[in-house]
């Protein structure tokens, strides 16, 4: 990413926006942003595509939610969790937000890309080997990104 | 028996300087006046501060009734202070300024004695105005009624009238000074103005670095002045270097009478109303005149007599042309000034001293 | 006139005003202290790795090279127009004025995200008038923000010591033999000197603590890095060091300031009576004049108006007045009681500074100023780290951030209630005491009447300021809090344009009422 010059933005917001300015050519975002700026204005000059097959570009995230061992409010807790599961909040993630469902029982998002077309180009990498904050860190300072 | 009695009162700002206030001593008596006069920076008003309790003395005593204030806080003192600026509160009206010292007294009581003290100033009618909307005479009539609403022992006046113009300021004089005589209220008065001090006091001290120099009636303090710079200070006059023998001293005006017996060398003072010019007849001239100022009332001539200048008063009638020769001729005792000679008022600046610098060198 | 006297200079202050005084001293260089506790809590290995590390040498002359870059653009933009608001014939000079102070009413974020959405293949002037111009951003960009709403600080410094200059000086340079021009630069300017060193501490403490302009710039100084190491990379430690390094580059500002006035005071002319100032024909500069002034109030008021309508038209926004009513609260519900704070612990310190100077007095004094010269950034973790350590209660509470911007802002409150203090004499204290009031009396009775609108204008002063204040309600407001500044810099780094308008629209509106009340004060003296 440095040798290609690769611009910092603050946010994904910000990317998107670079794009429309015509700053820069490509983003890595995630997916859902673009949507809200589709929303408000269908002519705005940005569009969603995919790298090649298998690259990491094209990693396929789930937004995870947990529960601590300490919590003192696991009745509360769980009643949440069951309620970000519930078909209502999961139809809002789908079709306000552009995300895709957890559940097979909501329509998804007619606007997105097929899911199943996602995983299909996505890479096989274990989520949970994702968790290395330190190591990412470490290497953005080296980099002088951070 | 005295009422104010300040004792060895000294002050210093910081430690590596003079004191502003050095082992000043005085006492003012019932119904006084007292005039604390002096050029500015002499310490008199610092030493009007200590009185008032708004500075602390380093060593020193004020007495008030018998009463050693040292200890006593500034609103326990009970004395009323005429400020130069007045410090009237400008967000209070007239009458509630006056009012504002007599927070001890109940409303009908207070009101009136408040309204009754303006009637005394002269300001009834006065009562609803504020501060700015008086005028300069107006605002230091208020200030003064302020001031002795809840009669206090004593009155001090920080150069009260120096904020006035000239036409006002005398005529507002005379009215203090008849209404404290009418009052029967003691005070101090401090002041730069020596016809200030020697018209509105019953006594005067006159300050200089710090120090009392002299202390006594208005009269006496002037025609009796015991040093060069009292004798300066307090108008103008000629000093002059003599040689005593007794009653008379030779002086470069000739001989004259003096005010007390000295022997050898003595310094004189000579006010210009007690020396006057005369036509000389038959070679008898001393000098010569070289300006004259004419007054109205009087004439003030500059004699020049051996290189040096004297002054010389006379009535408007006697007219004398610069150049003509004239003789000097007093009409009093010159005064005994009690100094050193050598030391002479000659720390002062040359312009205010030439005559000595002339005679000694 | 007497000597000006020492006034009770060997009585010491009542405890009454000594004890809030100190405690708002304490106060202030107390959070301080926490940033250095938590700056060394790290490895020695760490330390070194973090604090020896390039990048911050980068981040120094960047923000060097900004602070610099801003007076002097800040200079160019300000003395000519108060040449010609002071000096010259042109007309209406009370709305000039106005019009030159009136960019303080404008969040430092929204003037940069004016700039922003000017240009670009998809901004205004593409979607408008089909230009396209690159968006302004980095140096460049940080740049122009920053000038185009601190400028009036230079320029109300220097308006004023134009206003102060005694005619005479400059006649008798002409009388010499001098031209005009060589008057202007060997009288005119180093008379200048101490109002532009004013101005300049004040918009170099902007600079360095300026948040929202250059993280929307994407210009990388130390207040962005700052935020970056608390918000994204979540190491307290680095942020904390480099809030101690901007901190020290803050007072080294101060600090020279100090040392520079110091010999241009020698110089500066006493300010007496207003005097009859000579004005000087345009003639045919006259053109080039307007052109300046259209130039400079169309980018910094013409601008942010434009754009700010172009959102509010753009697509009408489904706010709820009802939630706009809860933001615009919730942002007085912080800022008053910051207001009140800072009004209260002012008097006390401005009261014994002036009234008994010492040089307690003066170290108190010149702590609150600490707490007005930290930058927010640093001073909203420094408030982190005391209250996560020391007073774990208060953390994420509305009394941490009424605290924060309390210190932040009391140097702000000294300022009028010292001028009001200056005009009211100390022998109004003194009549009051003669006339049998003890010192208390005296005080309520007299000095607080006195100073009323100075306390006054102190605390409007605050209030206004903490209205519109970004870095440390973004880090201090309890979850949930939204106030007008965080609502505006949230929506504008989401591209919610239309959403984020009337906000912005609320604090500019709001501001300006404060300019007024400002100019107005000033108008008095």
């Amino acid at each position: 990413m440095r040798n290609n010059n690769a611009q910092v933005y603050r946010n994904n917001t910000a990317n998107i926006e670079a794009i429309g300015a015509g700053e820069i050519d490509y983003a890595i975002v995630n997916n859902y942003y673009l949507g809200r700026f589709l929303a408000t204005d269908p002519d705005f000059p940005a569009a969603q595509t995919t790298f090649e097959s298998g690259d990491i570009g094209n990693l396929v995230n789930v937004a995870s939610i947990g529960l601590l061992e300490t919590s003192q409010n696991t009745e509360a807790a769980l009643t949440f969790v069951r309620f970000l599961l519930d078909r209502t909040a999961q139809e809002y993630f789908t079709n306000e937000v552009n995300e895709y469902p957890v559940r097979e029982d909501v329509e998804p998002n007619p606007t997105l890309a097929r899911f199943e077309e996602l995983v299909e180009k996505s890479p096989q990498v274990d989520l949970d080997q994702l968790e290395d904050l330190e190591g990412t860190l470490q290497l953005l300072q080296e980099t002088d990104l951070l | 028996m005295n009422l104010l009695e300040v004792s060895g009162l000294t002050k210093r700002f910081s430690p590596e300087q003079d004191p502003v206030v050095d082992n000043v001593t005085f006492a003012v008596k019932p119904g006084e006046i007292f005039g604390l006069l002096g050029p500015s920076g002499c310490g008199k008003t610092t030493t009007l501060r200590m009185i008032a309790g708004f500075e602390m003395p380093d060593a020193g005593d004020v007495h008030l009734g018998g009463q050693c204030l040292l200890a006593v806080p500034t609103e326990r003192r009970r004395l009323g202070i005429v400020f130069q600026d007045y410090a009237l509160f400008p967000h209070l009206s007239v009458l509630k300024n006056v009012m504002f010292g007599l927070h001890r007294m109940k409303n009908p009581a207070r009101r009136n004695r408040a309204l009754e003290v303006l009637l005394l100033v002269g300001l009834s009618g006065y009562e609803d105005r504020m501060p700015d909307e008086l005028s300069g005479g107006q605002q230091q009539r208020v200030a003064l009624a302020r001031a002795i609403a809840a009669e206090p022992e004593l009155i001090l006046l920080d150069e009260p009238f120096s904020n006035l113009d000239a036409a006002l300021r005398e005529q507002t004089r005379s009215e203090v000074r008849s209404l404290l005589k009418k009052t029967g209220m003691s005070a101090i008065l401090v002041t730069h103005d020596q016809e200030e001090a020697l018209s509105v006091s019953d006594r005067i001290g006159v300050m200089r670095d710090g120090r009392i120099e002299q202390v006594g009636p208005s009269e006496e303090v002037y025609h009796r002045p015991h040093s060069c710079f009292v004798a300066q200070f307090l108008g103008r006059t000629n000093v002059l270097l003599g040689v005593g023998h007794g009653a008379y001293a030779d002086t470069p005006l000739g001989e004259l009478q003096i005010s007390e017996p000295r022997f050898g060398p003595v310094l004189l003072s000579l006010r210009p109303e007690h020396v006057e010019p005369a036509a000389s007849n038959n070679g008898d001239a001393q000098g010569v005149v070289t300006a004259r100022e004419f007054k109205g009332h009087d004439i003030t001539y500059k004699v020049k007599v051996g290189g040096t200048e004297y002054l010389a008063h006379t009535e408007y009638t006697r007219y004398f042309a610069p150049g003509e020769s004239v003789r000097l001729v007093a009409r009093e005792p010159a005064v005994v000034l009690h100094e050193d000679v050598h030391n002479g008022c000659c720390d002062e600046p040359e312009s205010l001293c030439p005559k000595i610098t002339a005679l000694v060198m | 006139m007497n000597p000006a006297f020492p006034t009770a200079a060997t009585r010491r202050p009542p405890w009454y005003l000594v004890v809030p005084a100190g405690v708002a001293a304490v106060g202030t260089v107390l959070p301080i202290l926490y940033l250095v506790f938590r700056a060394l809590d790290a490895d020695p290995q760490q330390l070194a790795a973090l604090v020896l590390r390039s990048r911050n040498l980068t981040l120094f002359g960047n923000t060097i090279a900004l602070t610099v870059g801003v007076l002097t653009a800040c200079a160019i933009l300000a003395l000519p127009l108060a040449w010609l608001t002071v000096c010259s014939d042109i007309k209406h000079k009370r709305l000039l004025t106005f019009m030159g102070v009136l960019p303080l009413a404008i969040p430092g974020y929204v003037m940069a995200y004016s700039l922003i959405s000017l240009g670009g293949n998809y901004g205004f002037l593409a979607r408008m008038f089909d230009w396209v111009v690159p968006r302004p951003r980095g140096y460049i960009g940080a740049l122009a923000a920053l000038t185009l709403y601190t400028y009036p600080y230079l320029f109300l410094n220097l308006r004023s010591a134009l206003l102060g200059l005694d005619p005479a000086l400059e006649e008798s340079s002409r009388s010499l033999g001098y031209t005009a021009t060589q008057t202007f630069l060997y009288v005119t300017l180093p008379h200048l000197k101490p109002a532009f060193l004013a101005g300049a501490v004040v918009i170099s403490l902007y600079v360095l603590g300026d948040f929202g302009a250059v993280a929307l710039m994407r210009y990388e100084v130390f207040s962005y890095a700052i935020y970056t190491q608390y918000s994204s990379a979540f190491n307290r430690v680095y942020a904390a060091w480099l809030s101690l390094m901007l901190l020290t580059m803050s007072l080294s500002v101060v600090l020279l300031e100090g040392r520079l006035l110091g010999r241009a005071k020698l110089a500066r002319v006493a300010t007496g009576v207003a005097r009859k100032t000579r004005t000087v024909r345009l003639g045919g500069w006259r053109p080039a004049a307007y052109l300046y002034l259209t130039l400079l109030f169309g980018a910094s008021l013409g601008l942010p108006t434009v754009i700010l309508s172009y959102w509010l038209t753009l697509s009408p926004p489904s706010i709820e007045p009802l939630h706009f009513a809860g933001v615009f609260m919730r942002s007085a519900a912080a800022s008053a009681p910051a207001a009140l704070v800072a009004g209260l612990f002012a008097l006390p310190i401005a009261y014994i500074r002036i009234r008994y100077p010492s040089r307690i007095s003066r170290s108190i004094e010149r702590l609150s100023y600490v707490g007005y010269a930290i930058p927010p950034l640093a001073l909203a973790l420094a408030m982190v780290f005391f209250s996560l350590r020391s007073a774990p209660w208060l953390y994420q509470t509305l009394p941490l951030l009424v605290l924060a911007y309390s210190i932040n802002f009391l140097a702000l409150a000294i300022g009028p209630i010292r001028s009001s203090l200056l005009q009211s004499s100390p022998r109004l204290e003194e009549a009051a005491r003669s006339l049998g009031r003890t010192r208390f009396e005296a005080f309520v009775f007299t000095v607080l009447p006195s100073l009323r609108r100075g306390i006054l204008a102190g605390m409007v002063l605050v209030f206004v300021i903490a209205m519109k204040e970004l870095p440390i309600t973004f880090l201090l407001a309890p979850t949930g809090y939204l106030t007008l500044s965080v609502s505006v810099f949230g929506r504008t780094s989401e591209a919610m344009l239309a959403e984020a308008a009337p906000y912005a629209a609320a604090i500019v509106l709001f501001s300006s009422l404060f300019v007024g009340l400002m100019l107005k004060y000033e108008g008095r003296h």
